[in-house]
């Protein structure tokens, strides 16, 4: 992991806040990503993000020594504009576990539940209203790849209808607190900005870039 | 008299009193007899007749609309069963027009999907689509929190009914939903009549009509409620202009396409115009349009495919006079129901 050591000491400054809590850091070229600001793509195209908000729910913490697995099955918003949105789960001693296995997004139940109080609050911007569900990665900014005037691109990555069911289960190894989201990756991998740009309700393309999301995490 | 029985008469009434007092007014949600369990969540949203009151002013409020000029009443009248009177489709601020057809709204504790192309799942939810839709009430959820908490009235209202000064959406939709869950229209003359009470009885005209009913059309309209959670298609063309093809804008899937919500045909006398585009205007003509329809179309439902509806000119009166049966003054007029505000 030497990749996530570097960016301890990079993301230290960064999220002081108290040792213990899980967190989730999205990352451009092994730096913390940051709203607003210019990235070059591998093809040198400039690339920034004004909007990241990603559900997490249906957390299984594996212990290191018995390999009980803790489960922790709340809905967690994560908002890259909001600081206090990046760290959870305060009274869990995170040096206890090996590794954690959760779900990118909210499964079906999760999605008709009707509950719209705390996370699930349509305030937040996750919620498709005409067609009862929530989006599970929201990812909008600009990229002079994308062929249109103005160079926006939009993801509302969700949908959990078969055929197209896109909420994903992630494993990481714990080494430490954190949780690196690969967005660089997710972009050279999964996204094909010249073809792709605007996602906004459950489909095909929703189905296949979701399904790169988990070899982006670490 | 004898002092006994006057004393227990005494207690008795107090204890009512006192009851009455204690657990205030019951909320106007009842389980009618022989029908089936309610789909709506009441564990998350318990009945209380302040919340009653007050989702039933917001109801009536345009203080939920981008301009304050049109309220859930602009859309759902209560005298046509709570559906959009003379309008094919509905009108939203600034006179802008959607897709849909507003229906009648009635028994929605007993539904599991809502909306004609079945894409909401809540009741609670719901809400939150005339609320934020551009073409309705087109208001921002952050907007209308702020603009609860400082009204005065509706910020007393939150605290006194959810205990909260920190009005969400949740507290909204819930109250909202409170006096949704009300409006259960079960006092027709067929249901009347189904429970032996006053005396009704069907004349030989709307025997027959329920007769032709149970032939033709309770196999998607299925009593009690005169709906069914199922999509289908009555055999309706695509609208060039709003190119609503129903269900499938949800599904994703081709074997959707076109199917619409079975609505109900409760109230059916008064909440004109008819179908999910409101394209029908007369009730005779929706009876017309069945027995005008082309039945090798692959596309029709499978109950009308293989039970085409004949019907001769007397015995579209006859189910006409029977649809009318359904009609529900009770409901139509209930006072618990009309416009009213937060006192
Ligand atoms: C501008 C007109 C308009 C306004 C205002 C409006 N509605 Fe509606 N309502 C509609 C239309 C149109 C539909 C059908 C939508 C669809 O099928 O896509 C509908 C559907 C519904 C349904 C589902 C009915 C069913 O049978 O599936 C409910 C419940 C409802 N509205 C409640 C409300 C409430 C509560 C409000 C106020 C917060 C409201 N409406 C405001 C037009 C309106
Ligand atoms: C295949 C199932 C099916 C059968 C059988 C059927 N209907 Fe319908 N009915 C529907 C559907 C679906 C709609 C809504 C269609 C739309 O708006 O696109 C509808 C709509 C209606 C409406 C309009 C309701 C409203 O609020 O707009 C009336 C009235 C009606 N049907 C009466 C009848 C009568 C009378 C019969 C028997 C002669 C009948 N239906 C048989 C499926 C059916």
């Amino acid at each position: 992991m030497k990749v996530s050591f570097f960016l301890f000491f990079l993301s230290f400054g960064y999220s002081l806040n108290c040792y213990g809590q899980l967190s989730i850091i999205p990352t451009w070229n092994i730096k913390p990503l940051e709203l607003q600001r210019i990235y070059f793509t591998p093809q040198n195209d400039s690339i920034s993000f004004s909007t990241l908000k990603i559900y997490f729910s249906d957390f299984r913490f594996k212990d290191k020594t018995s390999g009980r697995i803790t489960s922790i099955d709340t809905l967690i918003f994560y908002d890259l504009s909001d600081s206090s949105s990046h760290s959870f789960f305060n009274d869990l001693n995170l040096s206890n576990y090996e590794s954690v296995a959760f779900t990118l997004g909210l499964d079906s139940s999760k999605n008709v539940s009707g509950e719209l109080e705390n996370a699930y609050d349509p305030l937040l911007g996750m919620y498709w209203a005409w067609n009862t569900g929530y989006i599970n990665l929201k990812i909008m900014g600009e990229s002079s790849t994308v062929p249109t005037n103005s160079h926006e691109f939009e993801f509302h990555l969700g949908g959990y209808r078969f055929p197209f069911a896109t909420a994903q289960t992630i494993q990481v190894n714990l080494n430490d607190q954190y949780i690196y989201f690969d967005v660089e990756k997710l972009f050279s991998e999964s996204i094909n900005l010249t073809k792709n740009h605007h996602i906004m309700l459950p489909c095909k393309d929703a189905f296949l870039i979701s399904q790169g999301l988990s070899a982006c995490f670490k | 008299m004898n002092s006994s029985s006057f004393l227990f008469i005494c207690f008795l009434g107090f204890s009512i009193l006192a009851f009455t007092l204690k657990k205030g007014i019951p909320h106007p949600f009842y389980q009618p007899k022989d029908w089936p369990k309610p789909t709506y969540n009441f564990k998350g949203n318990p009945l209380d007749y302040e919340k009653f009151e007050l989702g039933r002013a917001l109801f009536y409020d345009p203080i939920l609309s981008r301009d304050s000029s049109i309220s859930c009443a602009s859309c759902h009248l209560q005298f046509t069963a709570f559906a959009h009177v003379d309008h094919k489709t509905s009108h939203g601020i600034e006179g802008r027009i959607g897709k849909r057809n507003a229906p009648g709204l009635a028994n929605l504790a007993w539904r599991k999907l809502f909306h004609w192309d079945g894409g909401v799942l809540n009741l609670n939810a719901q809400a939150i689509n005339p609320i934020t839709h551009v073409d309705e009430m087109d208001m921002a959820l952050d907007s209308l929190m702020y603009r609860l908490d400082r009204s005065p009235i509706y910020s007393a209202a939150f605290k006194r009914t959810f205990g909260t000064t920190d009005i969400r959406s949740f507290h909204l939709v819930k109250a909202l939903a409170q006096f949704t869950v009300a409006l259960i229209s079960e006092n027709s003359k067929y249901d009347k009549v189904q429970r032996g009470e006053d005396g009704l009885r069907f004349t030989d005209q709307e025997k027959k009509g329920l007769i032709l009913f149970n032939n033709f059309c309770s196999s998607c309209h299925k009593p009690p409620f005169f709906a069914s959670d199922d999509y289908k298609s009555n055999g309706l063309p695509i609208d060039p202009e709003l190119l609503d093809f129903g269900r499938m804008t949800i599904t994703g899937n081709k074997r959707d396409s076109l199917l619409f919500m079975v609505p109900t045909l409760r109230n059916i006398e008064y909440s004109f115009p008819y179908m999910h585009d409101g394209r029908i205007s007369k009730l005779k003509d929706v009876i017309k349009h069945y027995t005008l329809l082309d039945y090798s179309n692959p596309l029709l439902s499978k109950e009308l495919r293989k039970n085409p509806v004949r019907l001769s000119e007397n015995e579209q009166k006859d189910l006409l006079a029977f649809l009318k049966t359904l009609t529900d003054k009770t409901f139509l007029f209930d006072e618990r129901f009309k416009y009213s505000t937060i006192k």
